[in-house]
């Protein structure tokens, strides 16, 4: 059992989809476990809430164990992964309608931590600098919400989105674009 | 600015836009002789820069009860899937209820079909009937008829005076082409 752990811990994600189909069950965990985070992410950005977020990449998570053996490998299994989170993610926003819940606080409880790019002469608060680019995000229309985060925070290539959300380069590029000059205008204010 | 300036100032607008990231070789160059594309580089990195620190977390410890409900709902509609496979599948009763509902419509209309067919031999007969009367009613001059209405139709009885008996009964109608024999008859 060390050993299979051992070997799936340290296989990529072809070989454990190869094991996950042929019904290993730790290949499958571990397959869906290395991108939760990012999936995670994604979500929480589309959706502006942890327990929003958590239920779009269950469901997600839930779609990609029984669909699993329809993943043609044509693209890789994180990008199609994230597609199916998206979806589920931007179902649930259709559903509950975007419903930011941030508070006001410092944030120290609530998931949001420190990263390594915080600078503290931003001055301002986490929780009103989270507010402020959930306020922004929820101004771009869902698709192009979507295209950006896939971009900026799953870091996925242009191709990789055009592939995920079936549009051509160009629409991603223009989308991108677009989304990035709407946020910046939008956070203008919060020089500080 | 000369053209080659312009160009890159051009190159770095359309960079910020669609890149996430430092600024690399001409470009970072280009950023530090052009007062513009500096202010639109810091910009651009001040948003990166809020956008890093607005990264959540993601929940210590959520995975696992996630993946345990996860695993737990896909083996029930696995179950279910071959507990369905057993039985008619979920298309197959839509289609069987799908051909019962067209059935039942074809059954509606046939009938229907049916009702307004027998309709029609009934007024086709009726107007037969109309119409063949001049044409099996021959009154010889010495005889007498008897025609008793009754609403739309009538009885023409055809007496003969030998025997006193009623020999012979038409049911005809009561239209205008009779009468109108009947007048001719008598003129001549």
């Amino acid at each position: 059992m060390i050993e299979t752990c051992a070997g799936v811990l340290a296989a990529p994600d072809e070989d454990l989809v190869e094991r996950a189909r042929r019904g290993e069950s730790p290949a499958r965990e571990e397959l869906f476990r290395r991108h939760f985070d990012v999936a995670y992410r994604v979500a929480y950005r589309l959706l502006g809430n942890e327990q929003d977020a958590l239920d779009a990449v269950q469901d997600g998570f839930l779609k990609g164990v029984v669909h699993l053996a329809e993943f043609d490998g044509r693209s890789i299994f994180r990008t199609w992964l994230l597609r199916i989170v998206t979806n589920a993610a931007l179902d649930g926003g259709r559903r509950k309608r975007r419903r930011p819940t941030v508070p006001l606080g410092d944030g120290e409880t609530d998931g949001f931590e420190p990263s390594v790019t915080d600078d503290p002469s931003l001055g301002m608060l986490r929780g009103d600098l989270r507010r402020k680019i959930d306020q922004a995000l929820a101004k771009l229309g869902p698709e192009t919400r979507q295209t950006f985060v896939l971009f900026a925070e799953a870091e996925l290539s242009y191709k990789e989105i055009a592939e995920c959300q079936g549009l051509p380069i160009g629409t991603v590029m223009s989308r991108l674009h677009y989304a990035r000059q709407k946020l910046q205008s939008h956070l203008e204010g919060i020089d500080g | 600015m000369d053209k080659s300036d312009a160009t890159q100032c051009d190159d770095l607008t359309r960079a910020l836009g669609l890149s996430h990231g430092p600024l690399e070789g001409a470009l970072a160059e280009h950023v530090e002789t052009c007062a513009a594309c500096a202010r639109l580089a810091e910009r651009s990195s001040r948003f990166e820069a809020l956008w890093e620190a607005s990264r959540p977390a993601t929940p210590t410890d959520a995975f696992g009860p996630l993946w345990s409900d996860v695993t737990a709902r896909a083996e029930a509609a696995s179950r279910l899937s071959v507990a369905s496979a057993a039985g008619p599948s979920r298309r197959f009763r839509h289609r069987l209820r799908f051909a019962a509902l067209i059935l039942a419509q074809a059954a509606a209309v046939l009938v229907g079909v049916l009702l307004l067919t027998q309709d029609r031999v009934r007024a086709h007969t009726l107007v037969a009937l109309n119409e063949t009367v001049p044409k099996v009613i021959d009154i010889e001059p010495s005889e007498v008829l008897v025609l008793r209405s009754k609403a739309a139709s009538a009885q023409l009885e055809r007496l003969e005076f030998e025997e006193l008996r009623l020999s012979d009964t038409e049911t005809v109608s009561l239209d205008t082409s009779l009468l109108a024999y009947f007048e001719a008859r008598e003129g001549n």
